[in-house]
């Protein structure tokens, strides 16, 4: 069982994209990787939760976040967290590079869908990876 | 009455206050620098003072000293467009203030409504509400698309109305800073490169899944033929 964490900030894509993987072309492939979709309601996270108390509960339960990336990269920030506290086994976040190309263009949602795939066909393989950008460079 | 003593303030922090009250006066913009700066020293002080404090019912009395009554109705002012400046302000009275007339600061009160009402903060992320942990340059994209709240909600359903109209608002009164902000966002996503790394575990994850998909293919194609049946 993979199980990955909607960030709130992009939840509803998430979501709309968790459907996606549940249909052909990704069907098989999703059930193969036994794939879930939580809400912060679902893992009990307070909408104000800062970046620190998402990111640590992701690696203390085994979530992977999936959220988009158009903040700062302050002391308090997802980018800063994962430098101060990552470790070389710390599960990465994914990150999509345009929430926005995610809800208006389905060839978009289509490469998002396959790269998240192609990432977690070795779970093992990406800790310690940081952050990792959907769809990304092939 | 607000008992002040202000040979001790610096002058940076007494211009800021100044310009603070000129723009309440006459309604001309702040220096965007200077804006900014405020909006930060002055989440800055709210949070010491909440950490010290806890949150004190005296909101409406400083106001009431800076403004007189209020003349128009409750809901209409907490509607009012200038409210985060009024937070400030509050925030920045607060902290030069050495004592209020009554004496002793109220105990912290627990009214959901007021401690909820949402602004926009600052908490390192950039500008973001306060009741949530959404940011003013997670909404932009669709803001400037012009989207319903309802295609706003259906991004990001755990906002409120009440939220989005917030961030309308922040984004309308500081316009040219967020969109420059969305550029050099742009700008950045522009650049990004992936590493050779990750570029590699990628290509064995593909490897991975071309390999399930001929298997899947094949298992297919031998159920078409009859194939599956046990030997």
């Amino acid at each position: 069982m993979i199980t990955l964490l909607a960030d709130i900030n992009i939840q509803g894509l998430i979501m709309a994209l968790a459907e996606r993987l549940k249909v052909e072309p990704f069907a098989g492939f999703s059930s193969d990787l036994k794939l879930r979709f939580m809400t912060f309601g679902e893992v009990s996270l307070h909408r104000k939760s800062r970046d620190a108390e998402v990111w640590q509960l992701c690696q203390d339960r085994g979530l992977f976040l999936i959220t988009n990336d158009r903040n700062h990269d302050g002391d308090d920030s997802l980018a800063a967290t994962i430098d101060k506290l990552g470790t070389e086994n710390s599960l990465p976040v994914f990150t999509i590079g345009s929430a926005d190309r995610l809800r208006t263009e389905r060839e978009y949602g289509m490469q998002v869908a396959w790269a998240l795939l192609e990432y977690l066909q070795d779970t093992e393989n990406i800790r310690g990876t940081g952050r990792l950008f959907l769809p990304g460079e092939e | 009455m607000i008992a002040m003593d202000t040979s001790a303030v610096p002058l940076d922090v007494q211009r800021d206050f100044d310009a603070v009250v000129a723009r309440l006066k006459t309604g001309k913009p702040l220096d965007p620098a200077d804006e900014r700066r405020i909006h930060e020293r002055a989440e800055t002080i709210r949070q010491k003072l909440l950490q010290k404090h806890g949150l004190q019912n005296a909101g409406v009395p400083i106001i009431r000293a800076i403004q007189g009554e209020l003349p128009q109705p409750r809901s209409t002012f907490y509607n009012c467009v200038r409210w985060n400046e009024r937070i400030d302000i509050m925030a920045t009275i607060a902290s030069q203030v050495k004592s209020f007339d009554g004496g002793a600061a109220s105990p912290p009160i627990a009214n959901d409504s007021e401690r909820d009402a949402p602004i926009i903060i600052d908490e390192g992320r950039g500008p973001q509400l306060s009741t949530c942990r959404i940011t003013v340059q997670d909404v932009v994209p669709y803001l400037k698309e012009e989207c319903s709240n309802e295609d706003i909600l259906k991004v990001m359903p755990a906002l409120t109305t009440q939220e989005i109209q917030v961030v309308r608002r922040y984004v309308q009164e500081h316009y040219a800073d967020v969109m420059a902000q969305d550029k050099r966002i742009g700008e950045t996503n522009a650049k990004r490169t992936t590493s050779p790394e990750i570029l590699a575990i990628r290509k064995q994850g593909r490897e991975k899944l071309q390999a399930k998909k001929e298997c899947l293919a094949g298992k297919q194609a031998s159920e078409r033929n009859g194939d599956n049946s046990p030997r």
